[in-house]
């Protein structure tokens, strides 16, 4: 184990709070105070979910709010909505515009709430009805602003092209699903603005989008707070995010915080051990390699490349040349190989075809034309290809939550190989299964546990110990470290090296990324729109990135230096049109 | 994991399955627990009223019908066939409708097809009317409805977990399971069953309560048992006629039914809430 992250998860909660506490800080003493927390706690029976938390924001003031899943982040824009579960009780004060949430009647909370108080969620797509225009949803939300009907037309255009949406007239016929992601999340800003609100929650709200949306989410974010001077409360996991957009940062713990001040002195020096831990296991964009990720002899003593999996000339087309559609390109002309004990990543926007090369190869998904071979011979349909194709190919699914059956035990699923073989014997599966833990770090008294009771990182644990039951020669990895906190991906990060030197196994990793490929892989690939766009050693594409479509991507990444200016402005691919 | 402790303490549960099992026990104690024999008839002592109104008799606790007969008992052992054709006819439409809906949600293609074309014809026709056309054809006799039950209410179950069987084929743990090298059979018994455990316990519960409103219906147009079975329909049509003179055969028959009904929707309400994913996270914890 990492010393980081053992010493992430021995730090004592109880540890007292280091950094300034906002009353002594003299910058923004007379803008006038939009938010304040004090001494305000949550607790769910004896549970504490929010510990004695002091904060406050001034206004035109970003606070982020950094930390793991459970450490409470979102509990606390829950309160402001006065969202919380029945079962919650709170102590302290949470004063909004100087008034005690908790204390206000609910008709004057209703009148805050989307007026002077705005949200902008997580998942914009399920956050718009999608059975209805954006207009319509976006009038609606006039009206009860009090905006006359005759005035709204025009508020919606200019509040769809102050958020820089091209063609706003047309983006107002349009229903959510017509619209991407990014889109939908600056239609949220803008309708979030249209109150011209003082203090804006955002939970969490780029975690959802690309790389390069989620640039041009926090630029319209940035833009609309400059326009308007209004104060953030800015949720999130992405420690480099926090410090390019935020003015001041909190890390939360357990619902304690650890550690409040300006962004760049909490995240640039973290005096609490936690803070720093998570600055440790935040993998560096411009940093080396990982220690462990030397290339294995293996890799180097062919001179013959020798290929475990290889894809020649993959498409994949949906529909009927004929019909009047026509038929979607997804991919075209993909070639792929992955040698020996080489980890190689693929990179790419959503929507690049990534994870279905990944499904494709794993055997999930039939390409409409071009082979897979499997040590240099053509795979085809038959019984004893398959076969052959899922003894040396595994893949690891990007959710663990959703790939593991609830209603197994880990022994069970770990071992769920053996069962195809023919090997039933309980005694049997329960010594391979505990093999099998060892060899990814987890307890071997947690056989017997259901996936529920597991945390992530536990689980994502199980999905790989569960792909290595057959002792695959390549696994096939689609996003396992994205949706995991910092540490957890650090520990996975090891795992995986640790696999490479003890059993010589090679990976495709898809990821957006770019910080754990660059730690992780000896060879990255490049996708857009379908097609594979550049391939090469992963520092020297990083580095030196040759095609448009990767220095896209890599500018779109916040950088470790937080001097450096991000994001950098305002410019829109061709990727972002109304659809017609 | 799904808590089964904490299911059965949920009151809706605990007090359908007490009523339930009450109403089981009845209907499997019947020969001991009626009074009389529910087919003897005592010409002298027709219509009587219910015990404790005036002109009751305390031998007849709830009085008799036009014939003479002993209402409590016929109502018992009404019990017993209402049971009969609950539990034959759920088990038969339950076996039946999984097993399509397994074979439509997870091989897809022309069987699934098939098998939901055949549940749109039936469910396009009256349910009732079908099931007595089935009874006119095969005779009268328990054992007939609960065959035309099965025929009609199979249906409800392939509708319902179909689609519940195709959202699981969806989810990775059963593509993890086929590159782990799983037979189809293998996945659907080890991986699709048990998650759709849930909506099978709760259509089941309901299937009781369907079966049993099915057969009133029948036997109320005399369709269903031979002469000598008394049902709830029965009981109720028999007492219609004098219905002014002495309401308490039709009040109770009717009473046992909405019981019965009800025990089944309170149990099937209360697992769903229990063990729907969804309705926990509303009520539990958020982080």
């Amino acid at each position: 184990m990492n010393s980081f992250v053992r010493r992430i998860e021995e730090t004592d909660v109880t540890e007292t709070v280091i950094g300034s506490r906002p009353q002594a800080d003299g910058g923004t003493a007379q803008a006038p105070m939009l938010f304040e927390a004090a001494d305000f706690s949550v607790r769910t029976g004896q549970t504490p979910i929010l510990e004695r938390v002091t904060l406050s924001i001034r206004k035109g003031e970003v606070l982020g709010i950094v930390g793991e899943s459970g450490a409470g982040k979102s509990t606390l824009g829950k309160c402001i909505a006065r969202a919380l579960p029945r079962q919650f009780t709170t102590a302290g004060r949470l004063d909004v515009f100087g008034e005690d949430i908790g204390q206000m009647p609910a008709s004057r909370h209703r009148a805050l709430m989307g007026d002077r108080i705005a949200f902008v969620p997580q998942e914009p797509t399920s956050a718009l009805n999608p059975v209805r225009r954006i207009g319509s949803l976006f009038g609606e939300h006039l009206t009860r602003l009090g905006v006359p009907k005759a005035e709204q037309q025009a508020r919606m255009v200019a509040a769809l092209s102050e958020v820089m949406l091209p063609d706003p007239e047309a983006v107002l016929n349009r229903y959510a699903f017509q619209l991407s992601g990014g889109m939908n999340q600056r239609i949220m800003i803008a309708m979030a603005f249209a109150s011209r609100p003082d203090l804006v929650i955002s939970d969490e709200a780029t975690t959802a989008l690309d790389m390069i949306t989620q640039e041009r989410t926090i630029v319209t974010l940035n833009d609309m707070r400059a326009r308007y001077g209004c104060g953030v409360l800015f949720i999130t996991h992405d420690l480099r995010l926090a410090g390019h957009f935020c003015d001041r940062v909190a890390v939360l713990r357990n619902g304690v915080v650890v550690e409040e001040g300006p962004a760049a002195q909490v995240l640039e020096a973290p005096q609490h051990p936690y803070s720093q831990g998570l600055k440790a296991a935040t993998p560096r964009l411009d940093g080396p390699p990982h220690p462990l990720a030397a290339p294995s002899p293996k890799l180097r003593i062919p001179a013959q490349p020798a290929p475990i999996m290889a894809a020649r000339g993959l498409a994949v087309r949906y529909g009927d040349p004929k019909s009047a559609g026509g038929q979607v390109e997804i991919m075209r002309d993909v070639d792929l190989q992955v040698e020996v004990a080489e980890f190689v990543g693929l990179i790419g926007r959503s929507g690049s075809g990534k994870s279905t090369i990944a499904r494709i190869l794993a055997g999930l998904q039939q390409p409409t034309e071009g082979d897979i071979l499997l040590d240099g011979r053509v795979l085809g349909n038959s019984a004893s290809d398959w076969q052959d194709r899922i003894a040396s190919a595994q893949m690891v699914f990007q959710d663990p939550s959703s790939a593991l059956n609830p209603r197994r035990r880990v022994w069970d699923i770990v071992t769920q190989a053996m069962v195809a073989r023919g090997e039933r014997l309980k005694s049997d599966r329960r010594r391979r299964a505990a093999e099998l833990l060892a060899d990814v770090g987890l307890d071997e008294r947690l056989l017997d546990a259901y996936p529920r009771q597991m945390s992530g990182g536990q689980r994502q644990r199980v999905n790989i110990a569960r792909a290595l039951c057959v002792m695959p020669r390549l696994l096939i990895a689609d996003e396992i470290v994205s949706g995991l906190d910092v540490s957890v991906q650090a520990q996975v990060i090891y795992l995986l090296l640790e696999l490479r030197q003890r059993h010589d196994i090679a990976l495709l990793m898809v990821s957006h990324d770019l910080s754990v490929l660059r730690q992780l892989c000896d060879r990255v690939v490049v996708m857009d729109q379908g097609a594979i766009v550049e391939a090469g050693p992963t520092q020297q594409v990083l580095d030196a990135p040759q095609h448009e479509a990767t220095r896209a991507l890599i500018a779109a990444a916040p950088p470790d230096d937080l001097s450096k200016t991000w994001p950098r402005g305002t410019e829109w691919d061709s990727n972002d049109k109304t659809p017609e | 994991m799904t808590d089964w402790t904490e299911v059965l303490r949920d009151w809706r549960v605990g007090l359908g399955g007490l009523l339930l099992l009450v109403l089981m026990g009845v209907a499997l104690a019947a020969p001991w627990l009626a009074p009389h024999d529910p087919n003897a008839q005592d010409l002298l002592w027709v219509l009587l009223p219910p015990s404790w109104a005036p002109g009751g008799d305390p031998a007849y606790l709830l009085g008799t019908d036009t014939l003479g007969r002993d209402v409590l008992s016929r109502l018992i052992w009404a019990t017993r066939s209402a049971a009969y054709v609950a539990v034959l006819s759920t088990i038969g439409a339950a076996v039946l409708g999984i097993t399509l809906a397994l074979i439509a949600g997870y091989a897809g293609g022309v069987l699934d097809w098939i098998i939901m074309r055949a549940v749109e014809l039936l469910l396009s026709f009256p349910a009732v009317v079908f099931a007595l056309v089935l009874i006119a054809a095969l005779g009268p006799g328990l054992e007939n409805v609960i065959i035309a039950v099965i025929a009609v209410d199979w249906t409800r179950f392939a509708r319902v977990l179909r689609s519940e069987v195709r959202q699981i084929k969806g989810r990775d743990y059963v593509a993890a399971a086929r590159l782990m090298g799983a037979t189809p059979l293998q996945v659907v018994l080890q991986d699709v069953l048990p998650n759709i455990m849930p909506s099978i316990l709760m259509l089941v519960s309901l299937e009781m309560g369907g079966a049993v409103v099915a057969e009133t219906i029948i036997s109320f147009v005399s369709a269903s048992a031979e002469a000598d079975v008394p049902t709830w329909g029965v009981i109720i049509a028999d007492g219609l006629s004098d219905i002014y003179a002495t309401p308490a055969p039709v009040i109770a028959a009717v009473s046992s039914i909405v019981v019965f009904v009800l025990a089944t929707i309170l149990f099937s309400d209360g697992l769903r809430r229990r063990t729907d994913p969804r309705q926990i996270e509303r009520r539990g914890a958020a982080a």
